[in-house]
């Protein structure tokens, strides 16, 4: 995944602030694509949230949403590379149901096709 | 990263609430109007705002100091109440005809977007307009905070219908489909989720809610939450889990109808 497909996915969603790919495995950020300047700090804090989240004691499958007034956290295991995780940082109106059924497309290839 | 910290905050912020946040899919009344009603309070210095439906401009605006002066442009078709009010600086006594007449403009089911650019002239600072806060009390909204005194209940009553179970730690566990009650495993391992040092600790920040698929039964979701000290967890359908977590995401900022003033 490039950051370019990063980009075409985020600039189809209103309130879509941020989108990235972490490998939870090496623990660092693979890519990103980003509405404003974002520090490594912040990319860095989002990396170690999907770890915590996939690498932890949770029983987690697949997605994990962390939602709350300042906006939504999107977390998504990509299906063939369950330690690669596409992050999305979402405003607090932005349309969960389709951000969430289009980052499920674009962590299969196959249906992309 | 800049080393200041007030520019990092402002950043951080921005990066939380949006930057796009002059377009909204408003599905209710409250949502447009709600819409409408923060883009005028927004505004600090004189600001002409354009209010677009489905991309067709819907209405013009000026406001200033969070007031509305004045409305600059309408649709042809809007009635004669609100044409008269049109072009000419705004007084508060008008605020009941202002009100009724984005009520009008503003039904919802309608994709708006607001665009701001300075105006042609400097408002005459002799009328400050009405305040976007009267305007809220005229069309009958309220923020929130200000009228829901507990989020967590009120979320379970919307969620009603996709809700499964409730997990508090110390307290009975309520389900809510006695014929299809989850399973003493379950339950046990989502009591113990909750046990301290729960690993969902240190990712939850203030009123967040952690939703995720359950690995065991993907049919289920679990959204584990806290408040101040005390963890609890409920159980939904996975299939409703994204619109819960926007649900719990929005409900602070979109306007809820109470009794008009």
């Amino acid at each position: 995944m490039t950051r370019d497909d990063l980009a075409r996915f985020r600039a189809g969603f209103a309130h879509c602030e941020l989108v990235m790919l972490a490998d939870t495995a090496a623990r660092t950020v693979l890519t990103f694509d980003s509405a404003i300047h974002q520090g490594q700090e912040r990319l860095d804090d989002l990396c170690a949230t999907a770890c915590a989240l996939f690498r932890a004691d949770l029983p987690v499958s697949g997605m994990a949403l962390l939602s709350g007034p300042r906006g939504s956290r999107l977390f998504l295991q990509m299906p063939q590379e369950p330690s690669e995780v596409i992050c999305a940082v979402l405003g607090p109106r932005a349309d969960l149901p389709a951000i969430c059924a289009a980052a499920g497309q674009l962590g299969d290839p196959e249906s992309m096709t | 990263m800049t080393d200041h910290p007030s520019i990092a905050t402002i950043l951080a912020r921005a990066a939380a609430l949006g930057t796009d946040s002059d377009s909204l899919a408003a599905a209710s009344a409250e949502e447009a109007q709600g819409f409408v009603l923060d883009a005028i309070a927004a505004c600090i210095a004189p600001r002409e705002l354009t209010i677009l439906d489905g991309g067709i401009p819907l209405l013009r605006l000026e406001a200033a100091s969070g007031q509305l002066s004045r409305i600059v442009e309408l649709p042809d078709n809007a009635p004669a109440e609100a044409q008269a009010l049109s072009c000419k600086p705004l007084k508060f006594s008008e605020v009941e005809a202002v009100a009724r007449t984005l009520a009008r403009l503003l039904p919802g089911d309608q994709r708006l977007q607001c665009r701001s650019t300075p105006p042609l002239r400097p408002p005459d600072p002799a009328h400050s307009g009405i305040a976007s806060d009267a305007l809220c009390r005229q069309l009958g909204l309220a923020l929130p905070d200000a009228v829901i005194p507990d989020r967590w209940a009120y979320l379970l009553a919307a969620a009603e219908e996709v809700l499964v179970a409730v997990i508090e730690p110390g307290h009975p566990t309520r389900q809510f489909r006695p014929s299809h009650p989850i399973p003493g495993t379950l339950e046990r391992q989502l009591q113990t989720l909750l046990e301290p040092p729960s690993p969902a600790a240190n990712i939850l920040n203030g009123n967040e809610i952690l939703f995720f698929i359950l690995a065991s039964d993907p049919d289920l979701a679990i959204g584990l939450a806290r408040d101040g000290s005390h963890p609890r967890a409920l159980v939904i359908e996975a299939e409703a889990m994204a619109d819960v977590a926007a649900f719990w995401a929005s409900l602070p900022h979109v306007p809820i109808a109470c009794a008009p003033d």
